[in-house]
């Protein structure tokens, strides 16, 4: 685990890879994997239990309330712009499509033996969403929560890599050149106030387990538009996110200890993760395609477009703006696909609820 | 710990295609639904336009 958590350091310091999650984590693999690690609850002779920090850590913040992945989303709410998608509500169904990831890994996961518990926390790394991976899979009571935390994080850096090979691998060259206009429709005050409540509400009456993840979420981004907080938002995207984020990186650290992460299920996760990026590009991008066969032909869609409904933002955005480029110096998709990825992460979390609403009736 | 790998459980598997029916049809109703909402709050919030010359008076 000592080289584990090395590679992980080095791969989130040396190569960029989402080094606020992966260093924290890397780090505390090393910890909990000490002899006798102080920072796990140890039973010392004469004294009897002495707590751990990292273990008090996950049991209060993440194990007792899911408290430290929730109120992550209060940050991430406060931090997200709605208006490209405000203007645009077309591109919310790609947020959809590209979930289907999500379903397809639970599928592949069952097929490898895992049960549907452990195979439904696994399909949730296809959210491209770390805080919803680890809600869902310690709601499971998954024991592979670890692992997936570290494939969810690692393939989100992953995702300038993943992204332009599957979207090539599904359309051609004359359909990543097509061209869409942008003309932004103005977007009210009222209505950027208003669509975080009506959200969390529809969320809420259809898929109840959502309202935690979608109603922190919301919370954080009407503290953002209502212009009253100005404050609060300012502290929730930064203090706030930056501080949960220092400790969740470390706390997940508690559930990779050698006995649960060195395991040939770890190298599965770690592929049907991967899986699960794949099939959510390839899923978005072909819903574009489907969609472009009702559209009239100057309407059409660039598909490249439905790749950006995953929630892992902005650097999908990036992505498909950067190959519509590169096909057309002339073409211009960042807005469209900045409205599909933020469409992406309200998808994400959605995704998470109807998992946890819809996998307990079944186990 | 874990149950035998590739030991495939049949009623799980179903479960699992039941499950990614439901969950995409779950999840792209949620998302037009959204998608109408705010069809209707783009227009209801719409600024009104200028009246007339008449009415404007």
């Amino acid at each position: 685990m000592y080289v584990i958590g090395a590679l992980l350091i080095y791969l989130a310091l040396a190569k960029n890879f989402e080094p606020a999650l992966l260093m924290p984590m890397g780090f505390g693999a090393i910890l909990v994997n000490l002899p006798l690690s102080g920072v796990l609850d140890q039973t010392m002779e004469g004294v009897g239990e002495v707590k751990g920090i990292v273990q008090w850590l996950y049991e209060v913040g993440i194990e007792a309330s899911e408290a430290l992945p929730l109120l992550l989303f209060v940050g991430i709410g406060a931090m997200i712009d709605f208006g490209p998608l405000l203007s645009n509500p077309k591109v919310m169904l790609f947020g959809g499509a590209a979930q289907f990831g999500i379903f397809f890994t639970v599928m592949l996961a069952v097929v490898f033996g895992f049960d549907l518990r452990d195979a439904a926390s696994i399909g949730i790394i296809g959210a491209a969403d770390g805080p919803t991976s680890i809600l869902v899979a310690n709601i499971f009571k998954s024991n592979y929560l670890g692992a997936i935390a570290v494939a969810a994080y690692s393939y989100m850096a992953l995702v300038p890599i993943i992204q332009p090979f599957c979207i090539k691998l599904v359309t051609t060259k004359k359909e990543r050149r097509i061209r869409m206009p942008y003309n932004p429709k103005s977007v009210s005050r009222t209505t950027r106030i208003l669509f975080p409540i009506l959200v969390t509400v529809v969320a809420g009456l259809i898929a109840p387990a959502s309202v935690g993840l979608v109603g922190l979420l919301m919370f954080g981004n009407l503290l953002r538009e209502c212009l009253r907080l100005d404050s609060l938002a300012q502290t929730a995207q930064s203090v706030l996110a930056n501080l949960i984020t220092i400790f969740l990186g470390i706390t997940i650290a508690f559930k990779m200890t050698a006995e649960n992460f060195v395991t040939v299920e770890t190298l599965i996760i770690l592929v049907l993760g991967l899986v699960a990026f794949m099939i959510d590009t390839i899923g978005g991008v072909l819903f574009a395609k489907l969609m472009n066969l009702f559209l009239k032909k100057d309407k059409k869609i660039n598909p490249m477009i439905g790749a950006a409904g995953i929630s892992a933002f902005p650097m999908s955005a990036r992505v498909v703006q950067k190959l519509a480029l590169k096909e057309d110096n002339q073409n211009h998709l960042l807005m469209h696909a900045v409205g599909a990825n933020v469409s992406g992460q309200i998808g994400s979390v959605i995704a998470g609820g109807i998992i946890l609403a819809l996998v307990p009736g079944m186990l | 710990m874990p149950q035998l790998l590739w030991t495939i459980h049949m009623a799980d598997f179903w479960n699992s295609l039941k499950l990614m029916g439901l969950g995409m049809l779950g999840i792209l109703v949620v998302m037009a639904l959204i998608m109408a909402i705010i069809a209707v709050l783009n227009k209801a919030t719409k600024p009104k336009k200028e009246e007339d010359g008449s009415a404007s008076k």
